[in-house]
């Protein structure tokens, strides 16, 4: 017999066996569905949160604790945090990547760096030569740097445009 | 100051995060210039509710975030609905060109604060969420603190105050997606009626304003409607603050009266052209409000004249084009705005300010196509974002069809 944990009915075929049962079920999984809580993040989560209420209307509030604390959205922090909201993973993972400034980081992707400089390209931005530092900045400032193109930023007077944002 | 690739390292270097600067009105000084004395008048049953409405509308104010909806008037509408009532302030701003409210915010916030405690007082708003954008952190920052001094004041004892953070989505000021995000969802418009006057932030009746809105209530009730009303040009009425960009000498907020021309606002309050330019074309409205030609700078700019060709006045905020800017490119910068912006829960928008930004991209344009792509945008899109996208691409049709001809510029 073959010593792999599953045998599909093509094997059973290929046995030559006819008539007889079906191959055996494949071994039932050994965790649940889903994402389940990291205890270290459940912490973590809890003591950035402290005793804010866990309403669903501070879901942006508290994703926003986490992102200025460890500067990205880990889907471990993010499973913590549905728990402590009492709310299902995908309600939050849905408005964590609905908006610019959260960055989701899923298993086995590389956080952005600590810094991310943000250049305007809107329209009086654009005028005033945004592409241009679009294209200087990144090697002027090097890889410990994130330079992204952002919309306005209201400022449009001092064109062009930029902001800086630093993880705390 | 304007960002160099120098200047940019450096801020990099500082390693600074965002903190609050002082407020260009302290809350002392504020209150040192009779500031606070209209709401503690309301406050005190020295003033009716009535007669504060009445100077508003009298005063013919006007919501400011770009919809001019008479505000006297949706503070009555607001007062008939059953209570509880909740009012949210719109301090999202983010149409391109716009920087108006953040102006204001940063030199005077108490006289904003006055003007929207007053407003929940004449609505009997139970509670009041102020939605700050998150490109404002030190705005964000600042008003905590103001915001603190005037609780601890117990000028905000008939409300209770929120404010709350945006995480960068344009959508996000239109005013029911702004809603649906205090509520801790994505920020996607309803489908109106019923309107967020009847049913508004956590279902229940919610006044909605700009901030600028705000602003002047204080002023009107203090020096009257017909001071406000005094100004205007062109047989128009009031004060409006154009945010100046692009082309101009002396760019920045400009408080100007009502109907002004471009013409007028570059010559008077921009010291004319940037030299080595002249006048092409300007944006009268943000990205939303379309573009005009420079044979038409003589339009007055108000809520109400530009509706006929094409455009609006929106938000105020003028961007002055020169002979050095390709309308084509112009408006393909706005509509690519609009695709990133799109909150993608209605087919029209999503999909159809993506193909008009690659139809536009990819010349030379199809005039019926991209009219039939615009009407069905107009036609068929939830809110004002898919409504409004088309703007600036129809009138690059209708205005500029000599650039169709040219291939695709860029700066």
């Amino acid at each position: 017999m073959a010593s792999s944990e599953t045998l599909t009915p093509s094997d059973a075929s290929q046995s030559g066996t006819v008539g007889e049962r079906p191959a055996a079920r494949r071994r039932p999984p050994r965790t649940p569905k889903g994402r389940q809580v990291d205890p270290q993040a459940l912490a973590e989560v809890r003591a950035l949160l402290e005793e804010r209420p866990r309403q669903r209307a501070l879901l942006i509030e508290h994703l926003h604790l986490i992102q200025d604390r460890y500067g990205h959205l880990s889907a471990a922090h993010l499973a913590a945090l549905a728990q402590e909201m009492r709310l299902a993973l995908t309600e939050v993972y849905e408005v964590a990547t609905f908006y610019a400034h959260f960055d989701v980081v899923k298993e086995g992707e590389v956080p952005p760096p600590a810094v991310t400089v943000r250049v305007c390209d809107s329209l009086s931005c654009a005028m005033a030569g945004a592409e241009r530092l679009l294209r200087e900045l990144p090697n002027r400032l090097g890889r410990d740097v994130r330079v992204v193109r952002a919309p306005c930023m209201g400022a449009c007077d001092r064109a062009p445009v930029c902001a800086v944002a630093m993880r705390r | 100051m304007r960002a160099t690739a120098q200047s940019v390292a450096d801020a990099v270097g500082r390693r600074e995060h965002p903190h609050a600067y002082p407020a260009g009105v302290t809350f002392d000084a504020y209150r040192g210039e009779r500031g606070y004395e209209q709401l503690k008048a309301c406050l005190e049953g020295k003033q009716s509710r009535e007669a504060v409405i009445a100077a508003v509308s009298d005063a013919g104010l006007r919501g400011l975030g770009g919809a001019g909806f008479p505000t006297g008037r949706k503070w009555g509408l607001v007062r008939a609905e059953a209570a509880p009532r909740m009012m949210a302030v719109n301090a999202d701003e983010g149409e391109p060109g716009t920087f108006k409210d953040r102006h204001y915010l940063e030199r005077d916030p108490h006289r904003f604060i006055e003007g929207m405690l007053i407003a929940a007082w004449v609505v009997e708003a139970e509670e009041i969420y102020i939605y700050i954008r998150d490109e404002y952190p030190e705005i964000r920052l600042m008003l905590l603190e103001e915001i603190a001094k005037v609780e601890a004041a117990g000028l905000s004892s008939h409300t209770k105050l929120h404010l709350r953070r945006g995480a960068g989505a344009y959508i996000c000021g239109e005013e029911s997606a702004m809603i649906e995000s205090i509520e801790g969802k994505r920020g996607l418009p309803r489908h109106r009626p019923p309107y967020v006057a009847q049913v508004g932030l956590f279902g229940r009746p919610t006044l909605e304003q700009n901030v600028e809105t705000l602003f002047w209530v204080r002023d009107i009730l203090d020096k009257g409607a017909a001071w406000f009303t005094s100004h205007g040009r062109h047989e128009r009425k009031g004060l409006r603050s154009f945010s100046v960009s692009g082309r101009v000498k002396d760019p920045g907020v400009k408080l100007a009266p009502a109907g002004i021309t471009v013409r007028e606002l570059i010559d008077e309050y921009c010291g004319g052209m940037t030299d080595g330019h002249t006048l092409k074309a300007y944006l009268p409205g943000g990205a939303s409000g379309g573009i005009l030609p420079a044979s038409m700078a003589d339009l007055p700019l108000d809520f109400g004249t530009l509706e006929k060709y094409g455009c609006f006045v929106g938000s105020h905020a003028v961007v002055v084009l020169s002979e050095h800017d390709d309308i084509k490119a112009v408006a393909l910068n706005l509509m690519r705005f609009f695709e990133d912006e799109s909150c993608g829960q209605c087919t029209p928008c999503r999909v159809g300010t993506e193909k008009a930004a690659k139809l536009m991209a990819n010349g030379p344009w199809n005039p019926a196509l991209l009219d039939e792509l615009s009407a069905a945008m107009r036609d068929a899109s939830i809110c004002g974002l898919g409504q409004a996208a088309p703007n600036p691409l129809l009138c690059v049709l209708k205005y500029f069809p000599d650039e169709l001809k040219t291939p695709l510029g860029s700066w």
